[in-house]
């Protein structure tokens, strides 16, 4: 059996590609496994030849080279036909593709000749994207800065690869080793937003150094003059500033021997996953640690809206209670065996758990306090259009005029897409929708209308169960004379139902109800209020908006 | 701009030229699959370059 492995992302994901890569020799111990990177990060593979993985090359210099020298793209494209037809000639009887862009997912469909199984990113024979497995598809739509995803990457490569991760596929560190290195601070990230600033990291240096532990600085010859600043005139002989001097080779074998590494969002910490050494992981609103943070045990992250607002001192009592194998008591989320706890900090995990609900069959959580639910009834008048096309699309066949109405539906849905509630919703139907591909209109036909209908069946859940709980316990709030719930809740409560007038045709018979409660609120007389929404406004309304 | 960089942009406007022509009479080929792939690849060098719409920067 032959696997290729195709990542060409940059340092960080190729490291964390690692596990997925064991767990896949595990499965498969007589496999050739090759894995392709582009040659500039190639050195991320080092580690991999224990493995026996065959290191293939995407040479993006070498095939770009004619156009930049005499944009003569006909010379590009026969190298890059030529480079295609080396690798295909390996017949890949599995190709798994963790890279997730448009490149990755043409070179997948230009390899994928003969029987080849493929998971991840490619393309149907129309050129459009194709996305055969679910966690290609959940990545499409869950995953990234902006969405709520807590998926680590290494799971999420690994479940792309089809392969489950035990705690050995971590486990990169001969046992040799002893932690009785200087503690790594890697004062880089990858973006200037992610990074922490030199005044900062300064204090870090100087609280580590001064509690008697040696502090070894690492990063990029561009992280040079960061380094030059946080160190000034810091003189302790613990501190070693290393910065811009080490091969990757070298730094993996510093991580390897640090008690603790100390760093923002960057490859070190991906490293440092793979070393068994834990990580005070600097974390802020621009990067997704769930995905991307240290997965050793213990490890802690700091998290602030801006990196900035993370106090230098936090950073050091974490530091010198992981250096004392101690559990630090700020604030903070810390890996647990196999995802991050929050300790000290309000968890808002309500996005997480729809994730949830929508992917792992889980229960639909309910909405908080303060979060719309008008998003759920805009959703429902498009779902319902859409539903009637599809009807008569069945009975009386396709027509312009169906196309058009559904590509009405779909703006109607579009602006919705960023909603809290209904966005992830949403992200998880169009997703599936792409992956219907070309193919006849009756199978369309059918598996559109499945997904319509099981769009509408997610979103009855919000009209339906949720309002009803928050219903029952407004009343009972209210009839206990609890002024937080008249103060807090009703407003919202009230807001939903509004908006759910602009969505119905039956507002004159309860229009009169509202201004009742709002005298008998105005009156203070809140058995009243919760009489009237219990016996007239909810009978009013449609049953599924309370 | 730099030399290279409009290089690259023009070879990115020819390559768009063909696979749109090549398309126009044939329909999706293997050709303007490798057309498309260095399309790709001039955009991943050229900051700015409308970003295909089958993935968002994540990271």
């Amino acid at each position: 059996m032959r696997l290729l492995v195709i990542q060409l992302a940059r340092f960080g994901d190729i490291f964390q590609t690692w596990p997925a890569l064991a767990a896949l020799r595990r499965n498969f111990p007589s496999a050739e496994i090759d894995i392709l990177v582009r040659e500039r990060f190639q050195a991320a593979t080092s580690g991999l030849a224990r493995l026996g993985v065959d290191v293939k090359i995407w040479p993006t210099a070498h095939l770009l080279e004619p156009i930049w020298r005499d944009g003569d793209e006909v010379q590009s494209l026969q190298w890059l036909s030529a480079h295609i037809e080396s690798l295909s000639s390996r017949k890949y009887d599995r190709i798994c593709n963790l890279s997730f862009s448009p490149l990755s997912s043409y070179l997948t469909q230009a390899l994928s000749t003969g029987e080849a199984a493929v998971t991840g990113y490619t393309r149907f024979e129309d050129g459009y994207l194709a996305i055969p497995d679910d966690s290609s598809a959940y990545f499409y739509a869950q995953v990234g800065v902006d969405r709520t995803s807590r998926y680590h990457l290494c799971d999420v490569f690994a479940a792309v690869a089809g392969v489950e991760l035990g705690s050995s596929d971590f486990n990169w560190c001969p046992s040799s080793i002893e932690k009785s290195g200087p503690v790594i601070v890697h004062l880089g990230a990858s973006e200037g937003i992610k990074s922490y600033p030199a005044e900062l990291w300064r204090e870090v240096i100087q609280g580590i150094d001064e509690a008697g532990y040696r502090v070894r600085l690492v990063g990029s010859s561009q992280e040079k003059v960061l380094a030059e600043q946080a160190t000034h005139d810091l003189t302790s002989h613990r501190i070693e500033n290393r910065v811009g001097e080490s091969s990757l080779q070298e730094l993996c074998e510093w991580i390897q021997s640090a008690p603790v590494l100390v760093g923002a969002d960057s490859a070190p910490v991906q490293i440092a996953s793979l070393m068994e050494t834990p990580v005070v992981n600097l974390s802020c609103q621009a990067v997704r640690f769930w995905e991307t943070g240290p997965r050793v045990k213990g490890s802690v992250v700091l998290y602030r809206d801006s990196i900035r607002d993370i106090p230098p001192d936090d950073v050091v009592g974490s530091c010198l209670a992981l250096l004392s194998q101690k559990a630090p008591t700020l604030p903070h989320f810390a890996w647990r065996e196999d995802r991050y706890i929050a300790v000290n900090v309000q968890d808002d995990d309500f996005d997480w758990r729809l994730l949830q609900a929508l992917y792992t069959q889980a229960d639909f959580p309910e909405v908080p306090t303060g979060v719309s639910t008008d998003g759920i009834h805009r959703a429902w008048t498009q779902v319902t259009l859409g539903l009637q096309n599809l009807e008569v699309w069945r009975c009386e066949g396709p027509s312009q005029e169906i196309v058009a109405n559904l590509a009405q539906v779909d703006a109607g849905l579009k602006p919705l897409e960023n909603d809290r509630l209904v966005g992830p919703i949403l992200r998880w139907f169009q997703t599936e929708r792409l992956r219907i591909g070309p193919s006849d209109p009756q199978i369309i036909l059918t598996r559109s209308t499945e997904l319509f209908e099981q769009l509408a069946t997610i979103l009855m859940v919000y009209r339906s169960s949720g309002g009803v709980k928050r219903t029952q316990r407004l009343i009972e709030g209210l009839r206990e004379y609890d002024l937080r719930v008249l103060n807090e809740e009703f407003p919202s409560f009230i807001a939903d139902f509004e908006s759910e007038i602009a969505h119905s045709t039956n507002v004159a018979s309860w229009t009169s109800v509202l201004k009742a409660i709002n005298s008998a609120i105005q009156r203070r007389d809140l058995i009243e209020v919760a009489d009237l929404i219990e016996t007239d406004l909810r009978v009013r309304l449609p049953s599924s908006a309370c | 701009m730099s030399q290279e960089e409009a290089k690259l942009r023009e070879s990115l406007k020819r390559l768009e030229e063909s696979s749109r022509k090549i398309i126009e009479t044939s329909g999706y080929t293997g050709e303007v699959r490798s057309i498309r792939m260095l399309q790709e690849m001039i955009k991943e060098q050229l900051r700015n370059a409308t970003a295909s719409h089958s993935t968002r920067p994540i990271r």
